[in-house]
């Protein structure tokens, strides 16, 4: 005789409506998830959910990841994905149907093009139209998350990770060293900074402005090859005559975790510097 | 195509709702036949050339031996189809490693170009199905057996028919379990809606699927902290916590697709052969290896160990057979000296063990004693994965120097936190099984039906509420 699938389904159902009971009905948001691509997921999924309020989009890598929020107020959206590029968040700005008034994209990592596979999960149907009205589907709210996020109230703790000391800083700046100091592939380079231009001008035929961006990063990087070359690239390609740069930079020099993500003093006042200028940005035009 | 993309489930409705359209050996395998090509084909068509070719060997020549009334032409035929076999898997495998360490291609050369050919995703698992085919039959029949492992003699086309199917069957095709072709053949046949276990179906799935979407996947997100240059800012502790992680992660994603494989292939009416039996909980090495990958052990172990003279010619040959097959089955499982190393490290293992089996420490049955030999196999076992996470020797002595060099750091609890309510579950699935094989007094009679179904039915829910981003199978690359 068979065994019956019936508590099987039974209890499946049972737990799945009663956790989506409680996520719809908590009085409370889960900004940051378990990981970096959770994290990553769960701020395009925001995006998504105020799209129309957004004034200021930030696309980006992981440099631009970290500015914090508070900082950048709350018509703008940072974008941003870490262990991605700013192809990754031009596209998504470009396929969800938002109008934004400026998109400002991070030039420091441009060696990395589109994550598709996030762009397809973030919007493909059905989940996009599911997550618009129940939280359940929304990645911040998955338990893992959900408990993350009261761990870290509990605590009080916003980040769990420590600050590594100065001597893993600058072993990790070393490491930076070595890779920035290798020739980039100009191909390749040249091949994403085209796409770039390309979702640029569409965002641009849309009546959005488009504005570029330099992360400041330790001082020993700034002039190897490696952050040198995209910089001239882009610069060649987006002249400042036709587009709205941004200068950011941290008097002293930027102090940082890793030799290119800044520390939590430098990424606020850099997040500052980037609200300020911004608005400048869109009166220029 | 991955178990866990969206068109794999449309091409499974598909082919389950075709396959039962009709009754028939000839319609029900033709359809799984062309389901498995497409399965394979999906994302890189080129690949169908090498597994046809490989197929039709294997096809070829187990046919021959089949027919073959004296023993010489079936020894030759059986020869030059394991030999070719070998080779395929030589050139498209172990190419890069044989080039890298024996000779030296200028690029543009032509040696260079063929070494550019991406590794055939599954050539190790369907290469292995060719061989055991061929030794099957041949063995078969040099014992003078009437019945073949093929079942009834047939003509070349139901025999191509039947071998392409073996060879290809989708849930075992790229990641097995490696099913042997006398268990395989007999199962061929018609099969009825009627006759589906749908509770074992259920079971393998949810677990599977449990295993690889919720574990797995999200441990996969806590577990490259072991890639230099990550592993600098992480404790030692940290950093051992998530070797630990990686432990359950690697066991998780091969355990799940297995389940999965097997759960799919019960779908279709066929029973593929348990691939993992909860493998930390030995306390031996030796025992470790009868609980995983049991498919690849029993492999090496039948056409490997026992030829080689297993135990049987004295406690010298006996070690270096088992150092041999060991690390021959490291190199199966990636073209790279890293996981030789790793094989040589269980094969010295297994040695080891073997020499001190007379021991108190082996003997006893006292508690701590197996304690100590179950923390002895998970500790060794655990720190031999990071040769397969680092296949590159200049990370694994980066991590080594990280783990003496950042003793002192501060503690992150976001690491066992996280790793934890991964970890849980698989630790919870290995003692559910000692306590149902072996319960204390006071919880007997506590597992039964409806609270398997409750489990079954959270782990369901799990998937739904918590899969991680999907990541390829960690045994696809082999």
């Amino acid at each position: 005789m068979q065994r019956p699938l019936l508590p099987i389904l039974l209890t499946a159902v049972l737990v799945f409506a009663g956790y989506a009971a409680f996520v719809q009905l908590a009085p409370f948001t889960v900004p940051t998830g378990q990981s970096q691509g959770d994290t990553n997921m769960i701020r395009a999924q925001d995006y998504l959910a105020v799209q129309d309020q957004v004034t200021t989009v930030l696309v980006g890598s992981s440099l631009t990841f970290r500015l914090p929020a508070s900082e950048l107020g709350p018509q703008t959206a940072n974008l941003a994905v870490a262990g991605g590029g700013s192809l990754t968040g031009l596209q998504i700005v470009r396929d969800s149907g938002g109008r934004p008034r400026l998109v400002l994209v991070e030039v420091n990592v441009v060696s990395r093009g589109v994550d598709q596979d996030f762009v397809r999960s973030l919007l493909r149907f059905p989940e996009r139209a599911l997550r618009t009205r129940f939280r359940v589907f929304r990645t911040g709210y998955d338990p893992v998350n959900l408990a993350w996020r009261g761990m870290a109230t509990l605590l009080n703790k916003a980040d769990f990770t420590p600050v590594p000391p100065p001597d893993i800083v600058r072993q990790l700046t070393l490491v930076q060293q070595q890779d920035l100091s290798k020739n980039p592939n100009l191909a390749l380079l040249r091949a994403n900074l085209a796409a770039m231009a390309r979702l640029v001008a569409q965002l641009q035929a849309r009546g959005i402005q488009v504005g570029f961006f330099e992360m400041p990063t330790d001082p020993s990087l700034k002039d190897l090859l490696g952050e040198v070359v995209p910089r001239r690239e882009a610069a060649a390609l987006f002249p400042s005559d036709r587009f709205c740069w941004l200068h950011l930079e941290v008097p002293g020099g930027a102090h940082t975790l890793d030799g290119i993500h800044l520390s939590v003093e430098d990424a606020a006042l850099v997040a500052h510097q980037i609200k300020t200028q911004a608005s400048a940005c869109q009166t220029s035009r | 195509m991955l178990f866990t993309d969206r068109t794999f489930f449309v091409l499974l409705a598909v082919t389950f709702a075709l396959y039962y359209l009709r009754k028939g050996t000839v319609w029900q395998i033709g359809v799984l036949l062309v389901a498995s090509l497409f399965f394979y084909a999906y994302s890189q068509p080129y690949l169908l050339i090498l597994l046809s070719c490989s197929a039709l060997l294997s096809t070829v020549t187990s046919y021959q031996v089949e027919q073959a009334r004296s023993a010489v032409p079936r020894r030759l035929w059986a020869t030059i189809g394991v030999v070719i076999n070998l080779l395929v898997l030589a050139f498209f495998k172990y190419d890069r490693l044989l080039a890298a360490t024996f000779l030296h291609a200028a690029p543009g050369h032509l040696l260079s170009t063929l070494l550019a050919i991406p590794l055939p995703i599954g050539i190790s698992f369907y290469t292995f199905h060719g061989i055991s085919l061929l030794i099957d039959v041949f063995r078969a029949r040099e014992r003078g057996e009437m019945r073949s492992p093929l079942g009834r003699e047939r003509a070349f086309p139901d025999h191509s028919m039947r071998t392409f199917f073996y060879l290809t069957f989708f849930p075992q095709l790229i990641a097995g379990p490696i099913v042997k072709a006398k268990d395989f053949y007999p199962q061929m046949g018609s099969k009825r809606f009627a006759d589906i276990h749908w509770y074992g179906v259920a079971k393998a799935l949810i677990i599977g699927f449990f295993l690889k979407s919720v574990v797995a996947d999200n441990l996969a997100q806590q577990t490259f902290v072991l890639q230099p240059p990550y592993c600098f800012s992480y404790s030692s502790l940290n950093l051992a916590l998530v070797l630990v992680a990686y432990s359950v992660q690697i066991f998780s994603d091969f355990a799940g697709y297995s389940l999965i494989a097997i759960g799919l292939a019960r779908l279709f009416g066929y029973v593929l052969p348990d691939n993992f039996r909860f493998p930390y909980i030995s306390e031996t090495f030796s025992e470790f290896w009868t609980r995983w990958h049991m498919s690849l052990s029993a492999w090496l172990r039948d056409y490997v160990y026992y030829p080689l003279g297993g135990n049987r010619k004295g406690a010298g040959r006996t070690y270096f057979n088992l150092l041999l097959v060991m690390t021959l089955g490291g190199l199966w499982h990636g073209a790279g000296w890293s996981y030789a190393i790793w094989g040589l490290w269980h094969g010295t293992a297994l040695a080891g063990e073997r020499m001190l089996r007379g021991t108190r420490f082996y003997s006893s049955q006292a508690a701590w004693a197996r304690m100590l030999r179950w923390a002895l196999v998970f500790s060794v076992v655990t720190i031999g994965w990071v040769l397969f996470k680092l296949p590159d020797f200049e990370d694994v002595r980066q991590l080594a120097a990280t783990f003496w060099q950042n003793r002192h750091m501060r503690f992150s609890f976001s690491v066992p936190f996280l790793i934890g309510l991964y970890v849980l579950p698989v630790a919870a699935y290995h003692l559910l099984h000692l306590l149902r094989t072996n319960p204390p007094r006071c919880l007997a009679g506590l597992w039964h039906m409806a609270a398997e179904g409750a489990l079954l039915g959270v782990m369901l829910s799990a998937i739904v509420l918590q899969a991680g981003s999907p990541t390829p199978f960690i045994y696809f690359q082999f």
